[in-house]
């Protein structure tokens, strides 16, 4: 299931000097929606701190789709492509609002973390039956 | 019959937009609350395509920020916009709430009245008819985002008394911070009321870092903003602040950014702040020592 993750605005001092919102940009809103993403198959800000767990992204692929102006309107959508016990991948989409045109896609791999040993471990079984739920249909990426 | 809301912003809270205090700095509460205008624009006719072929431009005029509870790093929102009136002068005037999406409790509260200006961005000028339509039918009661109570009236009527107020800030407006009409959002605006207030601290014998050793915070609580004039790339500008009221817990300040060359107010915010204990994150009195010191100020001011 894809739920929406983001909605702002490109700033014009994320552009660069070809006059387009630079690629750095594109990963900082993924790195927000991911937040979004994890929340709605339960990994909130609350389980996080007490808990003590979270994704921590190992590999990310990226399409380039559009370009994208200053004081475009974005929206991103998100989901979960894969779970497994210790990994999950999600998939991120981003709007341009006004053309529709998609602007980027992005898969993000991820392995649990244990924020204290800083070694992976596994995900709560409630977590990982959440985003098994609630996968993308396959051939969704 | 109510009017539609709408999302229109949706995020998270990165530790480099918190401050000292450990909580999201006032600048990014108006950065978003700024880029969520955008999102209802575009239900009003303006998407960025027509905004940047036009000469005339969407501006904010006034600002009411109510800061409820804090953000903090790891926190995810979104804020829904509604229109509340579209008068007669030519303003619209809008409400957006930040909800923190996990525990679904309003943060903040903004109510921003928009006006449609000329490529100088300083001639009010009618509505086009279609945005004028759209916004006419979208507008109503908005009893989901309540009307929050007028600020207390604090600020004198008239023209300031610049000289009789402390110099808090002096720099300068650049490119990186504009938008591509090389004119400053709101966040420009705050960010430099934030660094004022360091300045008014000093004035008022308080260190920062003595008052984070002691526990204590500070935190604005409800800002009242009125854009005079557009903040330009490359502007010198002064910042002149003053205490106007005093009670035991909540103090409320004046700032006036001034175009340092022409002595042009550009933005005057009235504020109301209170400090907090940084473990329990409740307010606390007006400690006795930074009381007397804002006594002080008040008289002279």
């Amino acid at each position: 299931m894809l739920i929406e993750t983001h909605l702002g605005r490109v700033a014009l001092g994320e552009c660069d000097h070809l006059g387009h919102m630079n690629v750095q940009f594109y990963v900082s809103k993924v790195s927000d929606a991911a937040w979004h993403v994890m929340a709605s198959i339960g990994i909130t800000p609350a389980f996080i701190r007490e808990r003590r767990q979270a994704p921590a992204a190992v590999r990310q692929e990226i399409a380039y789709l559009k370009e994208l102006r200053a004081g475009d309107l974005l929206r991103m959508d998100s989901g979960v492509l894969e779970a497994s016990e210790k990994r999950l991948t999600f998939y991120h989409r981003l709007t341009n609002v006004e053309t529709g045109q998609v602007a980027m896609t992005s898969k993000v791999y991820t392995v649990n973390m244990d924020l204290d040993a800083r070694r992976s471990t596994l995900l709560d079984p409630a977590i990982l039956a959440k985003a098994r739920e609630r996968l993308l249909p396959e051939g969704t990426a | 019959m109510s009017a539609p809301t709408f999302i229109t912003g949706r995020g998270a809270i990165n530790p480099w937009e918190c401050d000292q205090w450990g909580h999201l700095n006032v600048q990014f509460y108006l950065a978003k609350a700024s880029d969520a205008q955008a999102h209802l624009a575009v239900r009003l006719g303006l998407p960025p395509s027509r905004l940047r072929a036009s000469g005339p431009g969407l501006i904010p005029v006034a600002d009411r920020a109510l800061f409820k509870r804090e953000l903090r790093a790891g926190n995810i929102y979104f804020i829904r916009t509604g229109i509340r009136a579209v008068s007669a002068d030519g303003s619209i005037d809008i409400a957006s709430r930040m909800i923190n999406q996990e525990t679904g409790i309003e943060s903040a509260a903004f109510e921003t009245r928009l006006r449609w200006v000329a490529q100088d961005r300083t001639c009010p000028l009618p509505w086009p008819d279609d945005v004028l339509a759209l916004a006419q039918a979208s507008a109503g009661a908005l009893p989901e985002l309540a009307v929050p109570q007028p600020m207390a009236a604090v600020l004198p009527p008239g023209q300031p008394d610049i000289d009789r107020l402390l110099l808090t800030y002096r720099g300068s407006v650049e490119a990186w911070e504009c938008d591509s009409a090389g004119v400053a959002p709101p966040r420009a605006h705050i960010a430099r009321f934030n660094d004022a207030i360091t300045h008014l601290f000093r004035a008022m014998k308080i260190d920062r870092a003595e008052l984070f050793a002691s526990g204590l915070g500070s935190a604005a609580l409800d800002y009242d903003i009125a854009y005079h004039r557009p903040l330009r790339s490359g502007t010198a500008v002064d910042i002149r602040s003053g205490m106007l009221a005093l009670s035991d817990k909540v103090f409320h300040l004046v700032h006036y950014v001034l175009d340092s060359a022409s002595g042009e107010v550009i933005t005057t915010i009235v504020v109301a702040a209170l400090f907090f204990d940084l473990a329990a994150r409740k307010s606390v009195l007006m400690p006795a020592a930074i009381r007397a010191e804002a006594q002080r100020l008040l008289a002279g001011a």
